[in-house]
């Protein structure tokens, strides 16, 4: 099978995780997300989310943004064209994290995504790659709504 | 354990082997994520006594002065604009902000602090925020959580304080 290079990239970067912390703009704090960028280069991006408990992120794409959403740990429900491709679980793996750390999805810039979290919150990691010359940077703003939805990210109890 | 490979005893080992390993991600099943009215974090490794935490911290806010009773841990600075109080030797840092290092990084990456169990200390936090490591060792049995449950001092909100001082069960219910 040949790898693109998103996928090389992703790949490259869980392996040997540099950082090139930008010295600004590096910190996101959107309603309920929080994020830092933790890799910037060319087109190149990685950046951590952690979501509050009991958020929901409404199916959105990104049209200048190829990604790889790499789960960390929580209990984060993804969904991908409105199918759930990570769902809650309630166990551990033999590693002490959760069974589905490590696992990713491959979000292109036309695939309808979302997520949402429990009680324990949750991480992500987002290695992407910027698309059609865009400049990197949070990947927050580059989004497109859905129809009559016009929030990224809310309180499950709002 | 390899021949002549050093047992990791001090908190100063732990980060010189998390750093040489490539800061290794192992996030536990069980709370990996505590926050405040301020702050957020997200629990990078576990492995009891040894800890990471990341945290990210809201622009223009305050940390009170605080100490961890049971954490001996040193702070490693990643990005944004702030400075953590209480310590002896403070260093005014402001300098270094305002200009990155030559590869776009912050000028202060990497530069450590050191937080022994019950040192008062606190943070400044500018209008970028802050992102840190807190690199851990864990004492007095104490099962590793989060220094924002750990935590002496002024809390930041109401839901820190239910963290910190967890609500009496009513055991005749």
């Amino acid at each position: 099978m040949i790898q693109d290079e998103l996928q090389k990239f992703k790949d490259w970067w869980l392996k040997t995780r540099p950082f090139t912390i930008p010295s600004v703009t590096s910190v996101i704090n959107d309603g309920n997300i929080h994020g830092v960028v933790l890799y910037r280069a060319e087109c190149w991006q990685v950046q951590l989310f952690i979501l509050e408990p009991f958020t929901i992120i409404p199916e959105h794409l990104h049209p200048n943004v190829d990604s790889y959403e790499v789960f960390l740990s929580g209990d984060i429900e993804f969904t991908l064209n409105g199918v759930v491709r990570t769902p809650r679980n309630t166990e551990a793996s033999f590693t002490g994290s959760n069974v589905y750390n490590g696992m990713d999805i491959r979000v292109l810039p036309n695939a309808w995504h979302g997520g949402s979290s429990s009680y324990e919150g949750g991480s992500f990691l987002s290695i992407q790659r910027w698309l059609n010359g865009t400049v990197p940077s949070n990947v927050g703003s580059d989004w497109i709504h859905k129809v009559n939805e016009t929030r990224r990210n809310y309180s499950a109890d709002s | 354990m390899k021949p002549g490979e050093i047992i990791v005893q001090t908190v100063e080992q732990f980060r010189d082997w998390f750093l040489a390993n490539k800061h290794p991600i192992k996030s536990p099943f069980t709370d990996p994520v505590y926050y405040t009215d301020i702050s957020m974090s997200f629990v990078w490794y576990r492995a009891a006594p040894w800890q990471v935490e990341l945290y990210m911290v809201r622009p223009n806010t305050v940390a009170p002065e605080h100490a961890h009773p049971d954490v001996d841990s040193l702070e490693v600075y990643l990005s944004g604009t702030f400075t953590l109080t209480g310590l002896d030797n403070s260093i005014e840092l402001s300098q270094y902000m305002d200009t990155p290092r030559f590869d776009g990084m912050h000028r202060l990456f990497g530069q450590t602090i050191k937080n022994p169990p019950d040192h008062a200390h606190g943070g400044v936090f500018g209008s970028n925020g802050g992102v840190f490591w807190s690199i851990q060792k864990w004492v007095n049995g104490v099962t590793p959580t989060s220094v924002t449950k750990n935590w002496h001092g002024d809390t930041i909100g109401e839901h820190h304080k239910e963290v910190v001082t967890p609500p009496v069960q009513d055991s005749t219910a």
